[in-house]
């Protein structure tokens, strides 16, 4: 017995989705349990694990159906992709160990969707910006007449700062014409190839007007920025500590 | 709510919904509740899926990147890019807008003008040449923000 996969925790008694997709290791639908007790206010949805798993995409992207399928019918707590319990009495045991705080975080999610935003900046949009600016203009200059490898790292710094500075501020800008409409939002790892990567927690009746703000700035900035928003997702970024 | 979309809105492409994955990949591998006394499966291979494609290169070669980009400047985009400008300015525009803006550039412009007096003081021989007819292609940038001065921003 290779224990229990846990797509994550829900509120005791809640609404179980109809429809289910098929659960990792190609399992089908119905092989999904409820794993819960009369005394928990919390259960788990799992299903048995798969002698191999090793995070191929269909197990992905079962791992995400089930969520969204979840996140539907009602608040819920995703689990990280891979969580496997021993048995069933290892899983009660710490759903009872944490019933208090995952029966807190059901209740902060209520009603609450997460999205998540992307922003790609176009290279060649922030270099011509940043030709405009005046370090970057007077390195020019003095790179005109002689191009010594020197200049040229003296004025490749001087760019690549102010594209830095013109990548921060444009990520400050979108964050601070979100935020009034998000309960919270979060900064994930962007990496060099977004400017900004953020999961933004937001009432359901919110989003509506969320994206359509989105969408604003989308026209706004492209394309010398590329804003994708996926969502909603169940709350992968505002369940941790 | 419904099924996960991911959202694009116009002027771009749609994105193929299996594109969905890759979105919410990191979301999925790094994100979501841990139980410490779970057993995780092993993701060894996996993590290469949300590795960034461009690999961050050291900054010597960055500096030589960037410095080769802008010297390649298509010049003829300069409008376009314009709006990067503006985006970055808004924020302490939205109340006085056009107004603001004017200021803005009139300063950068002023300031550009005394680094190039500074840069052209500093330089060594042959710099009066090199204003008067300096290489098309990086005569540009620099004449740049005298042409955003106001009024004709404004004008209209």
């Amino acid at each position: 017995m290779p224990g229990l996969y846990v797509y994550g925790v829900v509120t005791a008694g809640a609404p179980r989705p109809d429809r289910l997709p098929g659960a990792v290791g190609d399992h089908p639908a119905d092989t999904l349990s409820w794993i819960g007790a009369d005394d928990l206010p919390v259960a788990a949805v799992t299903s048995p694990a798969p002698d191999d798993l090793r995070g191929k995409r269909r197990d992905l992207l079962a791992h995400q159906q089930v969520l969204e399928r979840l996140a539907e019918a009602g608040p819920v707590l995703p689990m990280r992709f891979g969580m496997v319990a021993a048995d069933e009495p290892a899983l009660l045991a710490s759903l009872r160990a944490e019933a208090d705080r995952y029966g807190r975080l059901l209740t902060e999610l209520a009603d609450r969707v997460e999205f998540n935003l992307k922003a790609t900046p176009d290279e060649d949009h922030f270099v011509a910006s940043a030709a405009r600016d005046p370090a970057v203009q007077a390195a020019l200059r003095t790179t005109r007449r002689g191009a010594s490898a020197d200049r040229q790292l003296q004025l490749g710094e001087a760019v690549a700062n102010a594209v830095a500075d013109r990548r921060k501020r444009v990520a400050d800008q979108l964050l601070a014409r979100l935020d009034p409409l998000t309960d919270r939002s979060a900064t994930l790892t962007a990496g060099e190839q977004y400017l900004l990567n953020a999961a933004f927690l937001i009432e359901r009746s919110r989003v509506g007007p969320f994206t359509d703000r989105v969408a604003e700035l989308r026209e706004q900035l492209f394309p010398a920025v590329d804003l994708v928003l996926t969502g909603p997702l169940p709350a992968y970024s505002f369940v941790g500590d | 709510m419904t099924a996960m979309t991911t959202m694009t809105h116009q002027p771009s492409m749609s994105r193929p919904r299996s594109g969905s994955l890759y979105d919410v990949l990191e979301l999925i591998l790094d994100k979501g509740l841990v139980i410490d006394v779970y057993v995780r499966v092993s993701l060894v291979g996996i993590e290469l899926l949300t590795i960034d494609a461009r690999i961050v290169v050291a900054s010597v070669d960055t500096y030589l990147h960037f410095a080769e980009a802008v010297n390649r400047l298509d010049l003829t985009q300069n409008k376009d890019s314009k709006t990067l400008d503006e985006f970055i300015g808004g924020l302490t525009e939205q109340g006085a807008q056009g107004k603001t803006r004017g200021a803005v550039s009139g300063v950068t412009g002023a300031l550009t003008d005394a680094v190039q007096k500074f840069r052209g003081g500093d330089d060594s021989g042959g710099h009066d040449d090199s204003e008067g007819r300096p290489p098309a292609r990086r005569r540009a940038p620099a004449d740049r923000p005298r042409r955003r001065r106001p009024p004709e921003d404004d004008e209209g």
